[in-house]
């Protein structure tokens, strides 16, 4: 059984449909990341599991029961804000303890609680000090130690990485994963980064104003997006503006049927393509597209070409080890499975 | 550039605002605490102060008592109007508080001297639906004088308080709630601590608006014992006594330097302990 529930949430902002019949349940130990851009109402699910937004509409049980009209202080569930929300007048101890003292717990178990979760954390030297003598990653990990040491029902991350510079990000996105599975806590993290999403999460829900677009697996989202807009919002990629006759798009040595009327898009995962000589033969299946290379851009390990084709007026940019001339005639090749049509 | 260097310009522009405050406050100050030292031949004494504390000893521990009461009061008052707005919107309630700050003192003085009186407003209601039958006045003790402090002094403590409450990101007290905090420990947990210089200076202003006020211990209070500045006033207009008014002026003079002194040790302390 799932342990946290969400039924056809609902939250309206005047016409702004922060939450749109949203339905998503997260297993015990699962690690469910929320991706969507700005203001596709990620935080307002966290706060509405976390029941500091008033539902219009829907319900929310944990572990069965239905919490819905429950408040804040009452559910058990913990969250981690975006900006820490570290109190400043108390010390790293008290601020890991203060869930542990409302529960009304024996001075000598809090200490120890407090200790043992600062250490898991790599932080126990940092227990007298104040938030503001903290750099930002340290601040991360205290506000992480306090939502985890109460041993809540779920935990809600709030893009616990932003706020972090990229190669930290990239180390600890891996510690909280281990942590949460050492933890065995149902996890809702959301994030911007899809990168991020895809590499931690057992399951990604993709969002957009208000609703859920796709839910699944990371490979799920990425091999089979449902729309247009899962397609590009997951994965680096290039879009590239089709014309259609009478239903259908001709592209390289494809042919596909389409339901729009006079332009379809064409999601191309730039990762996966390569660029091939223009009479070369790929061993594997898939779509090729001639094309001459208009930019060239050295990366160090590799180029960045900027490819001009017939079917389109948008470029394609693929990375390649290889070098070509600027002006050459190429064969893009991209993998079946790696492109969409819509 | 250095910025300890001071410009004279800077010091130019002081010069105006020094001027006043020496010619109207440092001056009087000076030549009220030499007042307070000599005797009818301009002789050293200490005869001013002998006779303060002979007759007025109760009157001071009353002044003083009454001003720490309004400050607790004042302080419990602010403090739970504050918190109720900075966790609810109540739009009746963020006006109705602000009311008295509008209202001249001498017009507060009168009207609780109508509402408290034996036969006042307030009684009659008491009576009314208690059905008891005889109820003291209060206009003539101390509890009528410390509420009509109050009544004045909320508003203008619960304004700062709630200004501070309200600089509060969200975030903090969504935290503390999130853990399983109730309202109150948030209050008492979260809010006052985080708010405590500001309502340090609320609590200040309360105490030195209270025991320098005269129109409403003169309306409202007891005749006997009286506040200092009561005292003081009747030292000049019945005994054109100016040296023991002084020394008494000179005596809460001291009692609020004691406060200002604890304030500002409270204020340095603050600024380096706790760094936001
Ligand atoms: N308290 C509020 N009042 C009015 N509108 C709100 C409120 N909270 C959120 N919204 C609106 O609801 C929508 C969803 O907001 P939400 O904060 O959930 O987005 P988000 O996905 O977390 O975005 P971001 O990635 O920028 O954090 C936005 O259009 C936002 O403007
Ligand atoms: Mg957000």
């Amino acid at each position: 059984m799932a342990i946290l529930e969400t039924r056809n949430l609902k939250k309206y902002y005047g016409r702004v449909r922060a939450l749109d019949d949203v339905s998503i349940d997260v297993d015990a130990g699962e690690l469910l990341a929320v991706i969507g851009p700005s203001g596709s109402g990620k935080t307002t699910f966290l706060r509405s599991i976390a029941g500091f937004v008033k539902l219009d509409a829907g319900h929310v049980y944990i572990e069965g029961k239905d919490i819905t009209e429950l408040p804040p202080e009452k559910r058990d569930v913990s969250m981690f804000f975006q900006n820490y929300a570290l109190w400043p007048h108390m010390t790293v101890f008290d601020n890991v303890a203060y869930g542990l003292k409302l529960r009304k717990m024996p001075k000598e178990e809090i200490e120890k609680r407090v200790h043992d979760v600062l250490k898991l954390l790599d932080i126990e030297e940092l227990v007298d000090r104040k938030p503001s003598q903290l750099s930002g990653g340290q601040q991360q990990r205290v506000a992480l130690a306090r939502a985890i040491v109460v041993k809540p029902k779920v935990l809600l991350l709030d893009e616990p990485l932003s706020n972090l510079d990229a190669k930290i990000r990239l180390r600890i996105r891996f510690e909280i994963k281990a942590l949460q599975q050492k933890l065995n806590l149902p996890t809702v993290y959301v994030t911007h980064d899809q990168e991020e999403a895809l590499s931690i999460a057992d399951k990604v829900a993709v969002m957009h104003e208000g609703k859920v677009l796709q839910l699944g697996t990371p490979e799920e989202v990425y091999k089979s997006p449902v729309n247009f807009f899962v397609a590009d919002f997951i994965g680096t990629n290039c879009v590239l503006t089709l014309k259609v006759l009478d239903g259908r798009v001709k592209i390289g040595n494809k042919i596909f049927e389409v339901s729009s009327k006079e332009t379809a898009r064409m999601v191309v995962r730039s990762d996966e393509a390569e660029v091939l000589e223009a009479r070369a033969e790929p061993g594997k299946d898939g779509l090729r597209i001639p094309g001459e290379i208009k930019g060239k851009l050295y990366m160090g390990s590799k180029y960045r070409y900027e490819i001009r084709i017939e079917e389109s007026e948008d470029a394609l940019f693929v990375n390649s080890g290889e070098s070509f001339k600027i002006g050459e005639k190429i064969t893009v090749f991209v993998p079946d499975g790696s492109y969409f049509v819509y | 550039m250095d910025e300890k260097e001071k410009s004279p310009v800077g010091f130019l522009l002081l010069i105006p605002a020094l001027m006043v405050l020496l010619l109207l406050y440092m001056y009087p100050l000076i030549r009220a605490i030499a007042l307070s030292f000599t005797d009818e031949m301009g002789n050293f004494t200490l005869a001013n102060y002998n006779k303060s504390f002979d007759l007025y000893a109760r009157d001071i521990l009353y002044t003083l008592g009454i001003t720490l009461v309004t400050v607790g009061v004042t302080f419990v008052i602010s403090i739970l109007i504050a918190s109720y707005l900075r966790f609810k919107q109540w739009k009746f309630l963020d006006y109705m508080y602000r009311l008295p700050l509008f209202i001249p003192f001498l017009i507060v003085g009168h009207a609780m001297r109508i509402f408290l009186a034996q036969h006042g407003t307030m009684n009659s209601l008491l009576t009314r639906i208690f059905r008891i039958e005889e109820l003291p006045g209060y206009s003539g003790l101390w509890v009528g004088l410390v509420a009509t402090f109050v009544w004045v002094m909320v508003p203008f403590s619960t304004l700062i308080i709630l200004g501070a409450f309200k600089a509060l990101d969200d975030s903090y007290i969504e935290a503390a709630q999130n853990l399983g905090s109730s309202k109150w420990r948030i209050i008492k947990d979260i809010l006052i601590p985080l708010a405590r210089p500001s309502i340090m200076v609320a609590m200040v202003l309360t105490f030195v608006r209270t025991i320098s006020s005269i129109t409403i211990p003169l309306m409202v209070g007891p005749n006997n014992p009286n506040m200092i500045t009561v005292d003081m006033m009747f030292r000049v207009n019945y005994f054109s006594d100016w040296r023991v008014a002084n020394a008494l002026g000179v005596i809460s003079y001291l009692i609020v330097m004691v406060l200002a002194i604890y304030y500002l040790r409270f204020m340095v302390t603050e600024r380096g302990g706790l760094k936001r």
